[in-house]
């Protein structure tokens, strides 16, 4: 285990995607939205995604430096294409597009296909939510990232499906709820074989159907799989996310046999509302505040706790981290450096970066 | 166990609310909407809410024949203020309108506040695939309904908030996503305390943090001389999936009540007022390159096939078990337990329903 400050981590992830074709802008982008999800305790989404991007790319299923393609629109939707860019990319110019839209009509809905893995889909409710709106995100892949089992099933049939949605708070960070429709996110699953670690019980299945907590046994031929979180409701929820993000976009629901199956091609609808349209500013911001501190006042089952909102383990990780530093395993630097040395760095490269 | 012809018990639940007061059309979409929450399998929104439906009524609390208000109009944006008018009047009148926006603009927001019990959620999404659209549902409760504790609380602060999502199908049944965003919804607690299937375990927590799946930590008390208060109890339930029920919990207050303006939940409310955003996508505007049918179909036979776990006979779709539930009650009739059939004839005799229409109803 070794610990680094953030802002080293992300100079030496932003040389790297530059070295493999992106622009300075793109590559301090995918750099600061990696290092973020590592900042806000998503180890699942940051740096350790690096050596994928990196493989991706020198493989050209992966395209550096993308715009995407607007394929229909109107004042309150669109259709965009990111044409296999980047999703930190793909899915900001994405998400201008839907916050312009909402800021014209009201709302807007924006279906997103054939992205770049799109990160922490949270970013994107951040980003809305900067803006002064609310906005809904359902996303899955379209055949790169089949995880998990129905409900009642014991084989994979769905991607993790995450959805996110945002509230913006007027003078204090937005409330994010981010969650997958699993019980546990594949990157988790890989954090863990990293570190040799069991992950938790309830989370998987063998090949079998049968529960188990070895996260090898999701690597295995043939794979287990991820379970849906909260049984039916989901792996509903699940099927929905593959509907709507998935089918609804043309980037298609989860598909073994599709072209791009190869790939993890991230497909996103995207709803944004705009709060002022809707009340005078004073009136929102005083309902979400009173409401705040209501759930908050729940008293806490553990003795020195608190309730937290969506998206307050994500800033309390974010100031410790800052402070402390970031906690990398080491396989995944190993990982991390040979990415590096792929793209033609050497290893003083790498120690001067990381000062 | 009592088995209700369904076309009975939905003429008989008409009646009983033209007898306190709704006229003809009203008292047919409540019949009509509660019996089919009992055919759909969900009986916690069904019949078994006519007794408290007929008090509200009694008390003020929910208004016969109201007439809902559109407090904004644009052409993509509708807000509906119900008045506390019934939920089976209010929902359709503010879904059409979504629909029709839609239509004609391809999405559209609709934001109702202030609405009477808008029953099981799915009605709404069922309502929109009818019409070729995708639909989704955000609802929660002024504060009446308020029993959910947030994850790491013991306290109840959110409503068992509902969330649904329609998806229409060429030829076929609707994909339909229906759930509670806590463990089991309330009417799963109300079945359990009169004697119908038990919750599952740990579903509720009691007010000192212990799990339980005793329904009297939410009703305090059970005394079928009195009606039931569900703020007499102590304890919560619990949201579904830790953490991530209790986020999707809290955005539902947000968007069905601070956006709605109908509020979210707050103590000391004696009114059941429900608020819900929907969002209409029309199909068509989205899929120029008629790709969305074809791929559902794919897809949900790509899910039907998975080899199914042990002990299990078939994979079931969002849906599917209330298709199922309905074509099997539509033949066998509503099953109801003696408690909640017998609180429904007593409602029926006090609004003056002949004893001779009480009879035979039974299959």
């Amino acid at each position: 285990m070794k610990r680094f400050a953030s802002n080293a981590v992300e100079r030496l992830a932003t040389t790297i995607f530059q070295r493999a074709g992106s622009t300075p802008e793109e590559a301090a982008t995918i750099a600061h939205r990696l290092v973020d999800a590592n900042l806000v305790g998503h180890d699942s989404h940051g740096v350790i995604r690096i050596p994928q991007y990196i493989e991706r790319v020198l493989a050209k299923e992966l395209i550096p430096n993308q715009t995407i393609e607007v394929v229909s629109e109107t004042d309150v939707l669109a259709v965009v294409d990111g044409r296999f860019g980047f999703g930190q990319t793909v899915g900001e110019q994405t998400m201008r597009l839907a916050i312009q839209k909402c800021t014209h009509s009201g709302i807007s809905v924006v279906a997103l296909r054939n992205s770049g893995h799109l990160g922490r889909i949270g970013d994107w409710a951040i980003m809305a939510a900067e803006a002064g709106k609310i906005s809904l995100h359902w996303v899955n892949t379209s055949g790169g990232g089949i995880l998990v089992a129905p409900f009642g099933g014991s084989d994979r049939r769905l991607s993790a499906d995450p959805i996110a949605a945002g509230i913006p708070v007027k003078g204090g960070s937005p409330i994010v709820a981010d969650l997958s429709a699993c019980v546990i996110a594949n990157g988790k699953i890989r954090v863990a074989r990293n570190k040799g670690v069991p992950v938790p019980e309830g989370c998987l299945i063998d090949a079998n159907g049968q529960p188990t907590t070895d996260p090898e046994v999701f690597y295995a031929d043939p794979p287990g799989a991820i379970l849906p979180f909260a049984g039916h409701k989901g792996f509903a929820l699940g099927v929905l996310v593959e509907t709507l993000a998935g089918a609804l976009s043309g980037g298609g629901a989860s598909n073994p046999e599709n072209p791009s199956a190869y790939m993890i091609v991230n497909n996103m609808l995207t709803v944004v509302l705009d709060p002022a349209v809707f009340m005078p500013e004073a009136s929102y911001a005083e309902e979400i505040d009173r409401f705040v501190a209501w759930v908050k006042g729940s008293p806490p089952l553990e003795e020195g706790g608190s309730i937290l909102m969506p998206g307050e383990p994500e800033e309390r990780s974010r100031a410790d981290r800052l402070a402390h530093g970031l906690e990398i395993d080491d396989k995944t630097w190993d990982q991390i450096t040979a990415a590096a040395r792929s793209v033609g760095m050497n290893d003083t490269d790498v120690i001067e970066l990381m000062g | 166990m009592i088995h209700v012809d369904y076309q009975k018990l939905r003429g008989l639940v008409q009646d009983v609310f033209e007898r306190a007061g709704c006229n003809r059309d009203e008292a047919e979409r409540i019949g009509r909407y509660l019996v089919e929450s009992n055919l759909a399998g969900h009986d916690s929104h069904g019949v078994i809410r006519v007794p408290r439906y007929v008090n509200w009524l009694k008390e003020g609390k929910v208004v016969a024949n109201q007439t809902p208000e559109v407090a904004m109009d644009t052409d993509v944006i509708t807000v509906v203020d119900g008045k506390s008018g019934f939920g089976q009047s209010v929902g359709p009148f503010a879904v059409q309108m979504g629909i029709d926006k839609a239509k004609k603009n391809g999405a559209s927001i609709v934001a109702i506040r202030n609405s009477g019990h808008l029953g099981r959620i799915g009605d709404w999404a069922e309502m929109a695939a009818a019409a070729g659209q995708i639909s989704i549902h955000f609802v929660n409760t002024t504060g009446l309904g308020m029993l959910v504790a947030p994850f790491g609380g013991a306290e109840r602060r959110m409503s068992t908030n509902p969330i649904a999502i329609g998806v229409p199908r060429e030829g076929t049944w609707p994909l339909i996503l229906d759930f509670a965003t806590s463990i089991v919804a309330e009417g799963k607690c109300l079945v359990a305390l009169s004697g119908g299937k038990p919750l599952p375990k740990g579903a509720l927590i009691d007010g000192d943090g212990t799990l339980t799946e005793d329904p009297l930590v939410i009703y305090g008390k059970f005394d079928s001389s009195q009606p039931l208060d569900n703020r007499s109890g102590s304890g919560a339930i619990r949201a579904m999936g830790e953490h991530k029920g209790s986020g999707l919990s809290i955005m539902c207050e947000f968007l069905g009540g601070a956006l709605t303006r109908g509020g979210a939940a707050q103590k000391d409310e004696n009114k059941l007022l429900n608020g819900m955003l929907s969002i209409f996508m029309s199909i068509e505007a989205f899929d120029a390159g008629h790709f969305f049918g074809d791929e559902v179909k794919r897809y949900v036979d790509f899910v039907k096939t998975a080899k199914p776990a042990a002990g299990v006979d078939e994979v079931l779709l969002p849906g599917e078990p209330e298709m199922i539930s309905r074509a099997k009650r539509k033949a066998e009739g509503v099953p109801l337990t003696e408690n909640a059939w017998e609180s429904i004839l007593e409602t029926a005799r006090a609004v003056g329903v002949p004893e001779s229409d009480l009879k035979g109803l039974e299959v």
